[in-house]
């Protein structure tokens, strides 16, 4: 059991899946109903590039909050996710909150001892936190790569400038 | 919502075909001048919307090309998804409307979490559905002609034979009946399960399945639990077709239902969506070949447009032209 | 939070599918970040379409014509007897839905307008309202609706929110092609003046001084002095690029992004050393300085109208053929209506390489070949020497463009001169390639800034792609042989996955080439510093 103490919540597959499925589908609130269920059934990771991220990220961020806790890697997936999030038009609020809902997620469906309950706590208000700054983060590197396109579209023009201002 | 009113309306339809068929004054209507009058609307509404497509030129040849075109001689071209001359056209055509090609290009990429490589599955159910219905109801069609020959074509006969080749039941059970009927019941329940399919339906959509669902089910009851008398619908039947109509009364019930929703189905064909059938043979992007650069196509209304031409284009920027050095047509402007 | 997040108790029960209004009974929601400007008054009034005026997509109101819906069903009516396709589009789609996941707009932001099907459906109501009489007794039940100025402006919206990139046409069994509908659909809103300035200005731009970015004849010049000065910094070796020459054997017309943007540059700095060592006697002319066309994306008449120079340039110069760079919309045109519109070309002759011999019989009409299918040409021959290892920097993946793709199938040229000029090269996966190649999502005139958001949702699927490659073989360059690509593709994989350039297949050629008096090369035409790798002794 060396391995599974470390595991801040044990959960079964079928209920770690269950907790997946309800998670995403608050993801996916903002979304069309008539496109839901294509995100979440379609498979083909190219075909529904969305769908996918939204499967691996957040399972990803799951097990990890559930288990070890490795920031590093919660940051990698939260990254990817938060990405296609900031490109919905929705309020930032909109767009990271249903992160902060796993906690409810979990305590209706998991009897947790108080302990395990403050981790938890602190990790999804942790989770919270890195997702705002993603999200930021996100936003800023898009004007950030809309600048860089206005330049590029001037690359000759501007180079031509200087070298007759070098002249 | 359209699914249900689409419902009701061939419910409607159904009922007053089955009942019209036992009264003998409406027996009589249904058995000869409604055939004659659904038969009469399908032959000039298909010609009038054939008509009206063909009168519409193409003006530019835009064929979507699905593969390698011809170019160098060294590079291996896809003859029938790129196709360069109107043979390979034609294949492409029949690929298209035999064995519905693109349909069939539905790949689904699944990653194999422990593999190297890229696992690519067919998802081709949407392919087979339609593929299996359409081609269930040709032979069903053909199949009926033995109601409209004396004797009986030996084609049909062939045709009979292979369809009931496992000898099931008796009558001999022909299984294009029963494969029709579970393809357009796939078709329905796809359009009803996915989500996005469902939205852009309209009752057109539903309307034409229920229909064709009706028929085909109307007609396999005929066979296999009513077994109404067949003589009796020959009689009807070859009677329609020498002009000289006859009525038989051994006839169910039943078969007026049937004969009336086919003739609903002829009627409602050209107005529908299901004039899918001769337009697939029309379509710019599948019936040309992708020669564009090798033969002209023209463009029967082609008409001049305003240009720039070089000459005015010389003219406003004469100054620059000079300055830069660069070579002018004419040396000095019209405005010195 | 907003309130349609239901408690947990209720997620157990939550349900993908609930009830949905009727598409037509959306009213269409101008998001910002999704539509483009409306086209500016002074270009509107250049070019000579209707209704110039002072406008915005988020105005409340349009400022229409008063007889709006007359000049609008004057204008279906016009098309349907002009347009077979349009014709038998409207007629024949039976929403089996195989097109709904194919569009790169519909998987990015999941708005089910973006359904090629309904997309069209769009525009197939109000057909059947006003020129089918089942339409015109049934109505709804016939999917008919009024034409009111919402249907208008929701128009505007999602024909404008389509790259006619044709993908969902592959798939369609019956070739529908919304590219088609889309043209179609413009056109009319053009009629009553409702379209995008990135369309229009740089289709009046052209129409005046011969190029998109309004590039006059001395800036041309300019331009291609600097070049040939920076190729000479580069490689030691000064070429020659010959202006407006008469009598010159080659016509060579490109992207006018060749010679003001990046990473469009350095492919020109690879056309200019390609064709300076083979010796091509060629020209470039500042008249007909674009090989695009936005007039593609507004209509049949201004893709006409702009297309027009070619030809009478090559009249004037007396050239005997034409080749054209790299470039996907100009290939459409090229390819598909050049001929037609602006032809015969009888003034010229069959193109013939004049270092291979080999004749190009498949142009002998339009007389126009694209760069990729010479440049294969002379590999295949080999008649130009490559140094395959000063690509050695860059592990390479091939983007198809829509157009060259599914409007020309030109698919293995490219990847055999990839194959020949870089060692590393790996295909992303088979169902975003080739014919099924995903859009950048900036197409057709799309390719602006206050649409960015749209675009980056748009490009999403071919992101995607790319990343898959990256992360699984490290590629870090993206080649493509098209300038939206390159102007759009950069910013695409900035947001969502950096670490992937992009360069057009001639700057890859440029570096590969080994041109005669060259000074040992230490860097690639960008001034990076070559890496050159060990070459494996059974290689």
């Amino acid at each position: 059991m060396a391995s599974q103490g470390e595991q801040l919540v044990a959960l079964p597959q079928d209920l770690r899946e269950q907790l997946l499925r309800q998670w995403l589908a608050l993801a996916l609130v903002h979304y069309p109903p008539q496109t839901r269920r294509f995100l979440v059934e379609a498979t083909d990771p190219f075909r529904n590039p969305a769908g996918r991220i939204y499967r691996e990220t957040l399972g990803v961020v799951l097990e990890e909050l559930l288990g070890l806790c490795n920031w590093q890697r919660i940051r990698g997936a939260l990254e990817e996710l938060i990405r296609l999030r900031a490109l919905l038009g929705l309020k930032p609020s909109e767009a990271v909150g249903f992160l902060a809902e796993l906690r409810r997620l979990i305590g209706c469906r998991v009897p947790l001892e108080s302990a395990q309950s403050s981790t938890l706590d602190g990790r999804v208000e942790r989770l919270l936190l890195e997702a705002f700054d993603l999200y930021l983060e996100c936003r800023e590197r898009m004007y950030q790569a809309r600048l860089n396109e206005i330049r590029r579209a001037r690359f000759l023009e501007e180079r031509l400038a200087r070298r007759q201002e070098a002249t | 919502m359209h699914a249900w009113t689409a419902l009701i309306t061939i419910i409607i339809l159904a009922v007053a075909g089955y009942v019209g068929g036992q009264l003998s004054a409406t027996r009589v209507l249904i058995g000869t001048i409604v055939p004659y009058v659904a038969i009469g609307i399908f032959l000039v509404g298909i010609a009038w919307r054939v008509i009206a497509w063909a009168r519409s030129p193409v003006p530019f040849r835009i064929p979507t090309t699905c593969g390698q075109q011809k170019s160098l001689p060294w590079i291996k071209r896809a003859r029938f998804d790129s196709p360069f001359t109107p043979g390979e056209t034609i294949v492409r055509m029949l690929l298209e409307v035999l064995l519905f090609r693109s349909l069939f290009r539905n790949t689904r990429a699944e990653l194999r979490r422990e593999g190297p490589r890229l696992l690519y599955e067919e998802e081709k159910w949407l392919w087979l559905g339609a593929l299996v219905f359409h081609w269930s109801m040709l032979v069903v069609l053909l199949r009926h002609l033995r109601f409209f020959r004396e004797p009986t074509p030996a084609i049909v006969l062939l045709l009979q034979r292979i369809d009931g080749f496992f000898q099931i039941g008796a009558p001999v059970v022909y299984w294009t009946g029963v494969t029709m009927l579970a393809a357009l019941g796939y078709l329905l329940w796809r359009r009803l399960k996915i989500p996005q399919v469902r939205y852009v339906s309209l009752f057109t959509d539903y309307f034409a399945l229920y229909l064709l669902m009706a028929i085909a089910g109307s007609g396999i009851w005929l066979r296999y639990f009513t077994k109404t008398d067949i003589v009796g619908v020959k009689q009807l039947t070859l009677g329609l077709m020498t002009f000289t109509p006859v009525v038989p009364t051994t006839v169910a019930p039943l078969f007026f239902m049937h004969l009336f929703l086919v003739s609903v189905l002829l009627a409602y064909f050209p107005f529908s969506k299901l004039v899918h059938m001769p337009g697939i043979f029309l379509s710019p992007t599948r019936n040309l070949p992708n020669n564009s650069r090798a033969v002209r196509h023209i463009n029967p209304w082609n008409y001049p447009v305003k240009v720039h031409t070089y000459e005015e284009w010389e003219e406003e920027f004469r100054d620059k032209l000079i300055a830069a050095g660069l070579p002018l047509d004419k040396e000095s402007g019209n405005h010195v | 939070m907003s309130e349609q997040v239901p408690k947990p108790e209720e997620l157990v029960q939550i349900d993908y599918q609930p009830p949905a209004k009727p598409w037509m009974d959306v009213p269409v929601e101008f998001r910002r970040g999704t539509f483009c400007y409306a086209g500016a008054k002074k270009n509107v009034e250049y070019l000579g379409f209707p209704n110039p005026r002072d406008w915005q997509p988020m105005d409340e109101d349009w400022k229409l014509p008063p007889n709006w819906r007359e000049i609008i069903l004057e204008g279906m009516r016009d098309r349907l007897q002009k347009f077979r396709s349009f014709r038998l589009f409207m007629d024949i789609c039976v929403r089996c839905g195989a097109c709904a996941d194919k569009c790169h707009f519909y998987l990015g932001s999941g708005d089910p307008k973006n359904m090629p099907v309904l997309r069209a459906e769009l525009i197939r109501s109000i057909y059947r309202r006003y020129f089918t009489w089942t339409g015109r007794l049934f109505g709804r039940l016939a999917g008919a609706r009024d034409l009111t100025e919402d249907v208008i402006k929701e128009w505007f919206y999602y024909f404008y929110q389509c790259t006619e990139c044709r993908r969902c046409s592959v798939f369609c069994p019956y070739g529908i092609d919304t590219a088609e509908i889309t043209m179609i659909g413009r056109e009319l809103l053009n009629l009553v003046g409702c379209n995008i300035n990135w369309a229009l200005e740089p289709a009046a731009n052209c129409f005046r001084t011969g190029n998109h970015l309004g590039i006059q004849p001395h800036g041309f010049k300019d331009s291609i002095e600097f070049a040939i000065d920076e190729l000479e910094d580069l490689t030691g070796v000064r070429v020659e690029v010959p202006i407006a020459k008469k009598g010159a054997e080659v016509l060579f017309i490109m992207p006018s992004a060749d010679y003001f943007a990046s990473p469009h540059y350095y492919t020109l700095l690879g056309y200019l050393l390609l064709f300076h060592q083979i010796g091509l006697d060629y020209t470039v002319s500042p008249y007909a300085s674009e090989g695009g066309n936005f007039g593609l994306f507004i209509s049949h008449e201004m893709m006409k109208r702009l297309n027009d120079k070619i030809y009478r340039e090559a009249k004037r110069l007396k050239v005997k053929w034409l080749l054209g760079g790299e470039c996907g919309h100009m290939w459409r045109v090229l390819h598909q209506y050049m001929d037609t519109m602006n032809g015969p070309a009888d003034f010229l002759e069959v193109p013939k390489s004049p270092i291979t011999g080999t004749v190009f019989e498949h142009a002998k009409s339009t007389k126009m070949i694209h760069i990729c299918e010479f440049t294969a040409d002379l590999i295949r021959h080999g008649k130009i020497k490559l140094d395959p290892s000063r690509n050695d920097h860059w592990v390479v993946t091939y983007h198809d463009s829509c157009n060259t793709s599914r409007a020309m199938g030109l698919l293995e040229e490219p990847r055999y001169i990839l194959r020949n000029v870089c060692r590393n090269f790996y295909e992303m996966p088979e169902n975003t390639i080739r014919e099924q190649t995903f859009c950048c999502g900036s197409g057709s005139g799309l390719g602006t800034d206050e649409n960015l958001e749209a675009r980056l949702r748009g490009g999403l699927p071919r992101a995607n792609a790319v990343k898959y490659v990256r992360d699984r073989y490290g590629v870090n360059l993206l080649a493509c042989i098209c300038a939206i690509d390159k102007a759009t593709l950069p910013t695409l994989l900035e947001y969502w996955c950096p670490g992937v350039e992009v360069a057009g297949v001639h700057e890859l050629v440029g570096n590969a080439l080994v041109v005669d008096g060259e000074k040992e090369r230490t860097t690639d035409l960008r001034g990076q510093p070559l890496r050159r790798k060990e070459v494996t002794a059974n290689a």
